[in-house]
């Protein structure tokens, strides 16, 4: 068990390695990053202390554009394939996923029945601390996201989305 | 209306819209799971321009009842 949990740490070392290699990015402390493979990320991008970033095993890609900061424990679930325009700035701890449980199928077995659908998040868009962005969400460029909110459907530009489900909000 | 409805389920369910049948249901479009069922809620409200309250979300289970529910909030509006 011990060597079990020695590898697993040993390829989360090298997969953020990779990613500091390949992309121009600041990354700060406790940070884990998966199938780096399936992730490209801008110029001048930063993730914060806890960030958790998921990339793809099935084929989707997870890209990220320039200047864009993951805040203090955000999570990233790229699973279904997630796209993040230049200039978006995620507050501390927002989810964003992209994976979900069917809910119908047997939950007592570990080849459970999950569901993946890509995201979108446009230029210049700012996630407020703790917002959740849902499987299949899509925001347009500019979008402001209040603290807390849980974001699901598509959303032109330039809206500003609270409450669960977020709304508009003037 | 049901048009309008049918038309905005296929988008968010992507399927045509001939596959969607007059009693259209969660047990008879296999997309329609409680993800996409809260992606439809937000769909239809933009389409209709209306603001279903938390009860009314969980009741629009069916093609016939949400049309039904679209009707009496346009009405009141």
């Amino acid at each position: 068990m011990i060597f079990k949990n020695l590898r697993h740490r040993w390829r989360l070392r090298r997969q953020l390695f990779l990613l500091a290699w390949r992309h121009d990015v600041l990354i700060e402390r406790a940070v884990t990053v998966k199938y780096v493979d399936s992730i490209a990320v801008g110029r001048h991008c930063t993730l914060q202390s806890g960030v958790y970033l998921y990339g793809s095993r099935s084929g989707n890609r997870v890209e990220i554009g320039h200047y864009v900061a993951i805040g203090a424990g955000g999570m990233l679930l790229g699973e279904g394939g997630l796209k993040i325009g230049d200039y978006t700035h995620f507050g501390p701890r927002v989810v964003v996923t992209t994976q979900y449980g069917d809910s119908a199928s047997d939950k007592l077995t570990p080849d459970a029945v999950r569901k993946y659908t890509p995201g979108c998040i446009g230029r210049g868009c700012w996630l407020g601390a703790g917002s959740i962005i849902m499987p299949g969400a899509v925001l347009g460029d500019c979008c402001t996201v209040a603290p807390n909110s849980v974001v699901f459907g598509t959303w032109g530009d330039n809206v500003t989305l609270a409450g669960n489900p977020a709304r508009p909000r003037q | 209306m049901e048009e309008r409805v049918k038309q905005v389920m296929a988008m968010v369910f992507g399927i045509d819209v001939k596959d969607i049948g007059a009693n259209a249901a969660p047990g008879t479009i296999e997309a329609w799971d409680s993800m996409r069922h809260m992606n439809l809620v937000i769909a239809l409200e933009e389409e209709f321009g209306v603001r279903f309250g938390e009860d009314q979300i969980e009741q629009l289970i069916s093609l016939p009842l949400i049309c039904l529910t679209l009707r009496e909030l346009t009405a009141q509006a």
